[in-house]
């Protein structure tokens, strides 16, 4: 038995905002709780490189790591994103705990319900690789619970889904909003497909008729806005974000309507930068609807309202940055004190 | 409207995609296909993939993707642009998938499109696990046939006795069989049977073309991972043949309604006779009963899916209305196909109904004799490929013909542009097929393609010893020479050589008419201006140069006084008239020379491709029908001139040919079978 209370389970090679996420939850839980890690390499990241992010968290922190180590016994174990499993047929750990967190970082199943990956097989391996007293699920957000609610009926029961999301952690600096908005809109993310609506969508949120419209991460959209000169496009990472949330007063968030973020961290960080959100109306759970959120036909009439209105623009700037301390790291500890205290 | 869209794969044929749409096609879904080559398409693949019209503006309700497991960036971004409607279907097509890439896959087409996406069953056939659209079977016309459809798939002829066996069944008339094997064991089936069986390659044509209705399928070695084989068998057993397994293996997933057959091929002659066709119908209902037909036919596997196909071929088939018989003569060496369609087809009962399709250069003269005439494209080097106007000449051709209709096609060698349309139009063909081809020519492929057509209508020479067989059969029609023949008295034709001293104002004693030939087949300005200049010198002589109005003149001909060009489409009345007619001896002017009795100095034309021009030219001399001349020797060209236009020479032609016992002609004989064979048809 491990003498930390807590020993974290991550591929380190996760790119983005897995190994982000689990970076930021080193920060939070060492505030409380002794911690250990254990490296765990499954064949879904042959070849690509341990991220960074991981790597140093784990040295500022002087985490005792293991790796190729088995068996690992802990009061806690968190295993972080069971995807990293899914295109194998062993998992080559074994754990025993009294709880086991398994943290959903992917959605589990789509919007239209179907598996987003194989969870069902990556769950059984973990099934098999552990001795627990406590078998938790943790979604990371509204979105994401709904996914894990309706996956866990395909499940073994000896799964229950955490009481609580096991939310990114969010520690941006909260930046004043504008007092004169204006209608410049923009976005950004990765520029996968998933991550943007149809081209007629799109059309609609960025119109010609917009003072300014930024897309950063616009690499998919080819010819869209080849004919609008009000359209800057900025393929992904060629600005830093901050310097480009500097560019407009709206936050315009909306994705591809067969796929859903898992928790929308760059809402919090736009709301944190003072931007006003607009969003569809599942992602706005995240935040409890602390952010504004619209059917894609009335943005428009949306912002217009705000433009005429600073400071009903600024009230609601505020009441959702209000709402950014819920992912602090004191709020996450709190929650997680209930069930492992 | 359903679209399917084609993802390549690398060094890979479009051997199941091609497969799947005609599939598809005969189940009475009519697709439109979008496919970016990433390499230059084989000829095969581009007749296969021109079949099938490109997207255009309306979106499509359906969206299958072949290969789906291709996707590529590029790629993705082009299914994104795809025009679909809101509620679009999009149905995959990949091989078989681990769970998550199956799960990964669909999910990011689901992303690319905005659409529920979902696989299109897949079946497992042989070793394979194949697409519903190979893996069940596709409905075909079952074609009144007196004989009994016998498909012999993928027969084991690594030795002798298992050919032989096959050349057995070939003879039996009781049966209409058919071999489909690969090229390599076509090339060996042909090597020791020759062409009388119908023997095809696994891709000679689509699966449904080649499929097998309400008769019976022996399977000789099973499909394995041949897909084209399974379609093969899926079809013909849907469509209500005997499945007789005659390998060492299971026909899954049918296995159960097949009947087994011997594995040694030379006792399936005695086995068909004892064992099958006493009983033919009740296995065929045994068959049908063994395992439902309906849960492999792809129309009801695709239907929940894909909804009620719009038509389906046997449909098609049915439909009534006066059926069409188009001419479709080859343009050879000079308008020679084109003209002895014209004579046969005026012969016709059924003038309504007749069309033509030719190229431009025999277009003016068949509007003349009143044909509507559909053009074809020549083929030409500023084309991109060798066979780029013969593509758009097997659409051409396609899109005037309706299922059913009648083709008579005349020339050497058989298109692709033919060959596909027969089959994939259920054409009744006929092939007029003139003989006295060289022996140096390999007509192989031209003889090989003569499976496609129903009738063979081979125009015999007026001149026994000219006659050959090229191939033989209850398909085959000989029928006399077809010519024109031309009354013409004295005085009528004083009244033309009249007319002809006044038009060309040049008063002459003597006419000589000079029809040579040219064009791709030889240049004969040399014989031209041997004969241009000895008529000069020959001030009671009017030399006429008889040409097709197509034809190009080389300008200098116009600068003799004797000599006078004459583009016409009617030079019989003219030669009818002359004293001595100097010809090339293609088959229509040899016989023209024959039947109207017309003293004629024969200088053959003679390249690798034509018919035997030399050796009629020979016999009709030696006849004493004609004079002639090796077209290389000019000295003796206008000694033979000097001869011919001697007196007791043209007594001697002319009375030998008006009592030598000619072979009466088969204009009439040839439109009768045409005609009846169009009728029988309806």
């Amino acid at each position: 038995m491990l003498k930390e209370d807590i020993l974290l389970v991550v591929d380190p090679r996760f790119p983005g905002g897995t190994s982000t996420a689990f970076a930021a939850e080193i920060d939070a839980l060492k505030q409380n709780y002794t911690v250990a890690v254990c490296y765990t390499r499954a064949s879904m990241f042959k070849g690509r490189p341990d991220n960074p992010a991981v790597l140093e968290a784990v040295e500022r922190h002087k985490l005792p790591v293991y790796e190729n180590q088995r068996p690992l016994s802990c009061r806690n174990i968190v295993l972080h994103n069971p995807v990293f499993l899914k295109f194998d047929s062993s998992f080559n750990q074994r754990f025993a705990c009294q709880n086991l967190f398994v943290i959903c970082h992917e959605n589990l199943c789509t919007p239209q319900g179907d598996w987003g990956f194989n969870a069902a097989a990556c769950f059984h391996l973990i099934e098999r690789a552990t001795i627990a007293q406590n078998y938790y699920i943790a979604p990371i957000s509204p979105g994401n619970r709904e996914g894990v609610e309706h996956a866990i009926h395909f499940l073994d029961r000896r799964w229950q889904i955490l009481k609580f999301d096991w939310f990114n952690k969010c520690h941006f600096e909260l930046l004043p909003p504008t007092q004169s908005p204006s209608d410049r809109r923009g976005r950004h993310s990765r520029p996968g497909h998933e991550k943007f609506p149809n081209t007629s969508a799109m059309a609609k949120l960025f119109p010609p008729h917009a003072q300014y419209c930024g897309i950063l991460g616009s690499d998919s959209l080819g010819e869209t806005f080849e004919q609008q000169s009000n359209v800057e496009l900025l393929p992904f990472g060629t600005m830093a974000v901050a310097q480009f949330l500097q560019k407009f007063d709206f936050f315009i968030y909306y994705v591809n309507p067969m796929w859903q973020e898992s928790f929308g961290r760059v809402l919090a960080e736009a709301t944190a930068a003072g931007k006003l959100v607009i969003t569809e109306h599942r992602l706005a759970k995240t935040f409890n609807n602390t952010v504004a959120s619209a059917e894609i036909d009335d943005v428009d009439q949306l912002i217009e309202h705000y433009v005429n209105n600073p400071s009903a623009y600024q009230a609601q700037v505020i009441k959702a940055q209000s709402y950014l301390h819920n992912f602090s790291d004191a709020s996450f500890l709190s929650k997680l004190n209930g069930v492992i205290a | 409207m359903l679209l399917v869209d084609i993802l390549a794969q690398p060094d890979k044929t479009l051997t199941n995609e091609l497969l799947s749409l005609s599939q598809l096609r005969a189940a009475g879904y009519n697709p439109s296909v979008s496919y970016e080559a990433t390499e230059p398409l084989l000829q095969a693949q581009a007749y296969g993939l021109s079949k099938y019209k490109e997207p255009g503006e309306e979106a499509a309700n359906t969206l299958i993707v072949l290969n789906a497991n291709h996707l590529a960036d590029d790629r993705a971004e082009r299914i994104r642009n795809l025009k679909l409607c809101d509620n679009a279907d999009v149905l995959l097509s990949a091989p078989d998938l681990d769970v998550n890439s199956h799960i990964s896959l669909k999910n990011k087409y689901a992303i690319i499109t905005g659409r529920t996406v979902s696989y299109l069953p897949s079946v497992t056939a042989g070793e394979a696990k194949h697409c519903a659209t190979v893996s069940c079977g596709a409905p075909l016309n079952n074609l009144s046939n007196t004989k009994v459809p016998l498909c012999v798939l993928s027969p084991n002829i690594s030795e002798d006795n298992q050919i032989w066996a096959l050349q057995a069944l070939s003879i039996d008339k009781q049966f209409d069989l058919r071999i489909i094997t690969t090229g390599e064991g076509k090339q060996r089936l042909r090597g020791l049977l020759g062409n009388a069986p119908k023997i095809f390659h696994y891709s000679e044509l689509s699966a449904v073309d080649l499929s097998c209705a309400q008769g019976i399928l022996v399977v000789g070695q099973a499909p394995k991972k041949n897909s084209i084989a399974q379609a093969i068998l899926m079809n013909s057993f849907v469509n209500g043949s005997v499945t007789i397994n005659c390998s060492n293996a299971q026909l899954p997933p049918i296995d159960s309604a097949a009947v087994v057959g011997p594995h040694d091929l030379v006792h399936l002659p005695g086995y068909l006779q004892t064992s099958i066709l006493p009983s033919l119908q009740i296995l065929q209902e045994k068959s049908r009963q063994a395992i439902k037909p309906h849960l492999h036919s792809l129309q009801n596997v695709l239907a929940p899916m894909l909804g009620e196909p719009e038509r389906s071929r046997a449909e098609d088939t049915s439909r009534t209305g006066e059926k069409k018989i188009l001419f479709v003569p080859t343009n050879g060496v000079g308008l020679g196909h084109a003209q002895r369609c014209s004579i046969v087809a005026s012969e016709l009962h059924q003038q309504s109904m007749v069309n033509f399709a030719a190229f431009p250069s025999c277009i003016p003269m068949l509007t003349r004799y009143g044909f509507d005439t559909v053009p074809l494209v020549s083929r030409s080097a500023q084309l991109a490929t060798p066979y780029a106007n013969d593509l758009v000449n097997y659409h051409r051709i396609a899109a005037n013909l309706n299922k059913g209709d009648t083709l008579v096609f005349d020339g050497g060698y058989v298109f692709d542009s033919i060959y596909r349309n027969i089959y994939e139009k259920q054409l009744h063909a006929i092939w007029i097929r003139r003989g006295l081809w060289q022996n140096t020519q390999n007509n192989s492929v031209a003889l090989d393609r003569e499976k496609a057509f129903n009738k063979v209508i081979v125009p015999l020479e007026a001149l026994d010893a000219l006659n050959q067989t090229i191939s033989t059969g209850d398909h085959v029609y000989e029928v006399g020479p077809i010519a024109q023949h031309l009354e013409l008295d004295v005085s009528q034709q004083q009244q033309i050589r009249a007319r002809l001293a006044q038009q060309f104002q040049t008063p002459f004693r003597k006419l000589v008419v000079s029809m040579l030939g040219g064009g791709v087949a030889a240049d004969r300005s040399a014989q031209l201006n041997t004969l241009c200049s000895y008529f000069e010198q020959q001030n009671d002589i009017l030399h006429l140069v008889v040409i097709w109005p197509t034809a190009q003149v080389n300008p200098a001909l116009y600068t003799w006084q004797n000599t006078k060009i004459v583009k016409t489409h009617h030079a019989l009345p003219l030669i009818k008239s002359c004293d001595l007619l100097v010809s090339a001896v293609g088959y229509n002017t040899f016989h023209d020379v024959l039947y109207n009795a017309i003293p004629t100095l024969f200088v053959p034309q003679m390249a690798s491709f034509m018919d035997d021009q030399a050796a009629r030219a020979t016999t009709a001399s030696e006849a004493g029908l004609a004079l002639d001349v090796e077209p290389t020797d000019f000295e003796s060209l206008t000694y033979k001139i000097d001869e011919g236009l001697c007196p007791q020479t043209q007594a001697s032609l002319t009375s030998a040919l008006q009592s030598f016992n000619l072979p009466e002609r088969g204009n009439q004989a040839a439109a009768e079978i045409i005609s009846g064979a169009h009728n029988e048809h309806q």
